[in-house]
């Protein structure tokens, strides 16, 4: 077991104004799989993801990541987890624009222990010929795989993919899903998928539905399809 | 509009911005205010007083004293306007009084505390004196062997800058004063001697006069206005003060205005998505600009009031502030209601104007570029600069943040070359008057002792080597003294610009400083006039001696003799390495190589407190500016911050990436800065020497340099210290939100 969130509280605003973006939320996560978590806005599928990444803290609840008690993590510590544990991966990709494809990978790399070679996840992700070239002279779906190489260079356990085909056409969430599945097949990383396109849990080994703040349902997928054939 | 409740939330949020540049207004409107009020407040006081006290035209002596009834035919000859007046120096314990019987007509005085004197055993006293040696009304004063009563203080408008000698670079309030008494106690002193004062208007025939005074009574000395520093020196104070306040500190408001401007246009930019959130809801452009014009009018109103505010409250010391060096004048400082206003109008146009322009630039593009964020693009080329380059990704990061952000790298260039420059300034200006005691000692010549006699003798008894020591007249009117000496004399040594010693005997040379401010040139024939009988004269100059302290014309003793009319064989001035036994009835000034020395430094020791200010507004001026410029990086860096914050980045590494950016402007600011400081300290020394000042050499001390370097760094450093907290305060989970939308 790689995740394992165990009655977890988050609350924003104070009285009247009080939310419950998680509301003793409970879920379980096999290691190098790829679950992707489903739900509304407002459901707390964000919340979930920034705990998970070590980006906030739970109200209350236990968050274990690989035997690692994230819950409890002083702030330097969380900022450890993230540096080795986890890899990001947003729907506006956040890339800095200063820094060409190469040099945005290379933020990572330079802080990690054992990063990959920069040379095997610029094929991996077919951006090798970009490797020079700047954010906004790439398309959406170019600069996702940056995104996702940035992510995938630490070879973290975890990578955290938010709305991650947000804002890409069919044809390039399709290549990008492809990718990250080859990322979960080729280093083993354990993928966790936001989204509230229904037609991606098609790829998932796992799938949870959130509404409330609450895990509604919480299924493993038996017919699963690759990423290519997905219908988006 | 409701969209003005934003203005006080704005308000809130940027507060350290709003705060930075309404102290950079204030600080570099003040620096314009201080000097302009400071200047006018002298000028306006010397112009009263001397029109109240009938100050002097010139004032001069001849060898045969002019019966009154003569000098009345005079006067109504040539339409002028002269008056004797007798005058004896007395010594007591160490300290000189100049005793001056009363006038009526020209150069009075003015009792300016206490009462006139009335009683023989009463005198007024010169208030400079009074105030510096704490001698109060009522005192007892001993002038030789008498005891007076101190009744009053006085002011003279010839004395406004108490020097004891108008040879004298220096004034001196420690142990000379000036003292009136009644007519009769005068009387009582003994021998005096006499000097004629004399005023013209714009009838009068002045050569005429001064003809015909010297032919019929011989005249010793004559000395015009125009040439006397205890009167010219007052106008060259004020002068000085506006100059400084017009042509190099009115440089500073107008950097810090172009500085903020900068500033704001740059924050209207990183307000593009609410402009095209505004403009897709149907605002018009006119609206968004007054709207956007709004926030800039702050930092000017606001910094523009508190300037006029302090400056109105300030304006009496400010006043007083330049007055150090003269007569306590009873200056009354205010500020000029038309100068507050430009200060309260000037910055705030052109801060509203730079808001205006950047909205206006901003709403000619795309509206959905604008909704995005990406309508500013900055310099693109420059932001992709060594894209192939084996650098460190951190070293590239801030290369391509310098030169795609020009505008925000500038702010901070200039915070760090203003302040740079500003201390730089003030310490060049104390170093250089400093030095300058040692390198006027030095081209005077290398005597110790200096002795100019008051007769003409042809035999010396008393050792050392003798000059003669005279003066003559260019078509301008102003003196410029003529020095006869041999080159065998150990005590001059004229060098020419190069270093080569020049032979003055067989032609008439002129110091560097004469040529600077008489722009004669080697080889020009000028006309020149005794100064006593105006007789004219032409030469033709033979080089140029560097020496840019004394306006002269050194040539031999027979040359000399030839161009002023004296005996080549005589002498007038005698210089030794050591002091002479000369007695003293003889010696019309005396003079010691650390006089000069002396004098420098207790001028510097004096503007201590004005070069204390200048660095302190250098200081502010660096920080405010590294600060507004540094925070709107962090501000603009939001998001690659809170990234590399999720990327697990720590906040000293953040930091070392974000902060680290502009280090490289340090030393090229203070690089340009050091060039630019001698460029103005050397214009400002040549804009004195118009005022009749010698030329002083720019120089800077390197613990000047030491200083000024530390105290720079130490102020970028500081505000980029005071800005980790704000990259602390990067909140991840807000930023990548703010992606979000």
């Amino acid at each position: 077991m790689l995740i394992r969130v165990k009655d977890a509280v988050k609350k924003y605003g104070k009285g009247e104004t009080e939310v419950y973006a998680l509301d003793h939320a409970e879920l379980e996560l096999d290691e190098g799989k790829i679950c992707v978590i489903l739900g509304p806005s407002g459901s707390g599928k964000s919340t979930l993801l920034n705990m998970l990444g070590g980006l906030d803290t739970l109200d209350s609840g236990e968050l274990t990541v690989a035997g690692r008690k994230v819950t409890g993590l002083s702030q330097e510590q969380r900022t450890d987890y993230r540096k080795e544990d986890v890899g990001f991966v947003f729907q506006f990709y956040n890339l800095i624009p200063d820094l060409t494809v190469e040099e945005n990978i290379e933020v990572v790399a330079d802080i990690s222990a054992h990063p990959l070679d920069m040379d095997e996840v610029l094929r991996a992700l077919d951006i090798e010929k970009y490797r020079r070239r700047f954010p906004k002279e790439l398309s959406g779906g170019q600069q996702q795989r940056v995104a996702i190489a940035r992510a995938m260079i630490k070879n973290p356990k975890l990578l955290l993919c938010d709305e991650l085909t947000g804002a890409l056409d069919t044809k390039s969430s399709r290549q990008v899903l492809k990718f990250v599945e080859k990322m979960n097949r080729q280093f083993g990383t354990t993928v966790v998928i936001i989204t509230h396109n229904e037609a991606i849990a098609g790829m998932a080994d796992q799938v949870i539905r959130l509404k409330d703040g609450q895990v509604s349902e919480s299924l493993l997928n038996q017919r699963k399809i690759p990423a290519a054939e997905l219908v988006l | 509009m409701k969209l003005n409740r934003r203005y006080t939330r704005n308000i809130r949020e940027n507060l350290s911005f709003y705060i930075a540049s309404t102290i950079l207004t204030i600080v570099t409107l003040l620096l314009y205010f201080l000097f302009n009020i400071a200047g006018n407040a002298i000028l306006d006081f010397s112009e009263d007083f001397y029109e109240r006290n009938q100050v002097e035209d010139a004032h001069f002596t001849t060898y045969m004293a002019i019966p009154e009834e003569e000098l009345a035919k005079l006067s109504d000859t040539y339409h002028v306007t002269t008056e004797a007046q007798r005058y004896i120096n007395i010594e007591t314990d160490g300290v000189t009084a100049r005793v001056f019987s009363r006038t009526e007509k020209v150069d009075l005085y003015e009792v300016t505390q206490g009462k006139d004197a009335e009683r023989d055993n009463e005198i007024v006293i010169s208030e400079g004196y009074a105030v510096a040696n704490a001698v109060s009304i009522g005192s007892r004063m001993k002038i030789g062997d008498k005891e007076y009563t101190v009744a009053g203080f006085m002011q003279r408008p010839d004395y406004l800058y108490m020097l004891e000698s108008e040879e004298d670079a220096y004034k001196n309030v420690s142990t000379f004063y000036l003292c009136y008494m009644t007519g009769s106690a005068f009387e009582a002193l003994g021998d005096t001697g006499c000097q004629y004062l004399v005023r013209y208007t714009g009838d009068s025939d002045i050569t005429g006069f001064r003809k015909a005074v010297h032919e019929q009574y011989y005249m010793r000395s004559y000395s015009s206005a125009a040439e006397n520093p205890r009167i010219t020196m007052v106008e060259q104070q004020a002068q000085m003060f506006i100059v400084m306040a017009y042509v190099l500190l009115c440089i500073l408001p107008l950097i810090a205005v172009v500085l903020i401007s900068i500033i704001i246009s740059r924050k209207v930019k990183s307000e593009q998505r609410m402009i095209g959130t505004l403009s897709a809801l149907g605002y018009k452009k006119g609206q968004l600009m007054r709207h956007y014009a709004g926030f800039a009018v702050i930092p000017g109103l606001v910094g523009g009031v508190f300037t006029a505010i302090i400056s109105a409250i300030a304006a009496q010391p400010l006043s007083e502030m330049g007055l150090q060096d003269y007569e306590p004048m009873h200056v009354a400082g205010h500020l000029n209601p038309l100068a507050a206003l430009l200060g309260l109008l000037v910055p705030t146009a052109l801060y509203v104007i730079a808001a205006l322009l950047s909205v206006r630039r901003l709403l000619k593009k795309d509206t959905v570029l604008l909704l995005s964020g990406n309508a500013d693009g900055g310099k693109k080329k420059l932001r992709r600069v060594l894209a192939g380059n084996k650098m460190s990704f951190r070293i590239k990061l801030a290369i391509r943040s310098l030169l795609g952000n020009p505008a925000r790298s500038l702010v901070i260039l200039l915070g760090v070359f203003l302040g740079f420059f500003i201390m730089l300034l003030g310490q060049g200006f104390f170093d250089s008057i400093n030095r300058m005691g040692d390198t006027a000692a030095e081209a005077a010549g290398s005597f110790e002792h200096q002795y100019i006699l008051n007769e003409m003798l042809t035999e010396n008894p008393y050792g050392g080597d003798t000059m003669l020591v005279s003066a003559v007249e260019h078509d301008g009117g102003s003196k410029l003294s003529v020095i006869g000496t041999t080159d065998s004399n150990p005590y001059l040594e004229p060098k020419d610009a190069d270093g080569n010693i020049i032979s003055i005997e067989n032609g008439y040379y002129i110091t560097s400083l004469a040529q600077l401010t008489l722009g004669w040139q080697t080889g020009d024939t000028v006309t020149v006039y005794n100064p006593l009988s105006l007789e004219k004269k032409e030469i033709q100059i033979a080089g140029v001696i560097q020496n840019h302290v004394q306006k002269s014309i050194i040539t031999s003793k027979r040359l000399a003799a030839e161009l002023t009319g004296l005996d080549e064989n005589s002498f007038n001035c005698i210089v030794s390495s050591g002091a002479l036994s000369i007695p003293e009835a003889k010696i019309a000034q005396e003079s010691q190589r650390s006089d000069i020395t002396e004098q420098a430094k207790t001028m510097t020791a004096q503007m201590d407190f004005l070069l204390q200010m200048i660095i302190g507004l250098g200081i502010v001026i660096c920080i405010a500016a590294v600060y507004v410029a540094v925070n709107m990086l962090v501000t603009e860096s939001r998001s690659n911050i809170s990234m590399l914050k999720v990327l697990g980045y720590r906040d000293k590494q953040i930091n070392k990436i974000v902060l680290r950016t502009h280090h490289i402007l340090l030393p090229i600011g203070i690089l340009l800065a050091i060039p630019c400081t001698y460029a103005a300290a050397h214009a400002f020394f040549l804009m004195m020497v118009d005022y009749g000042v010698m030329l002083i050499d720019t120089y800077i001390s390197p613990k000047s340099y030491i200083l000024s370097i530390l105290l720079t760094a130490g102020c970028y450093f500081g505000s980029l210290w005071l800005l980790r907290r704000k990259v602390k305060k990067v909140d991840m989970i807000e930023s990548l939100k703010d992606n979000r939308e």
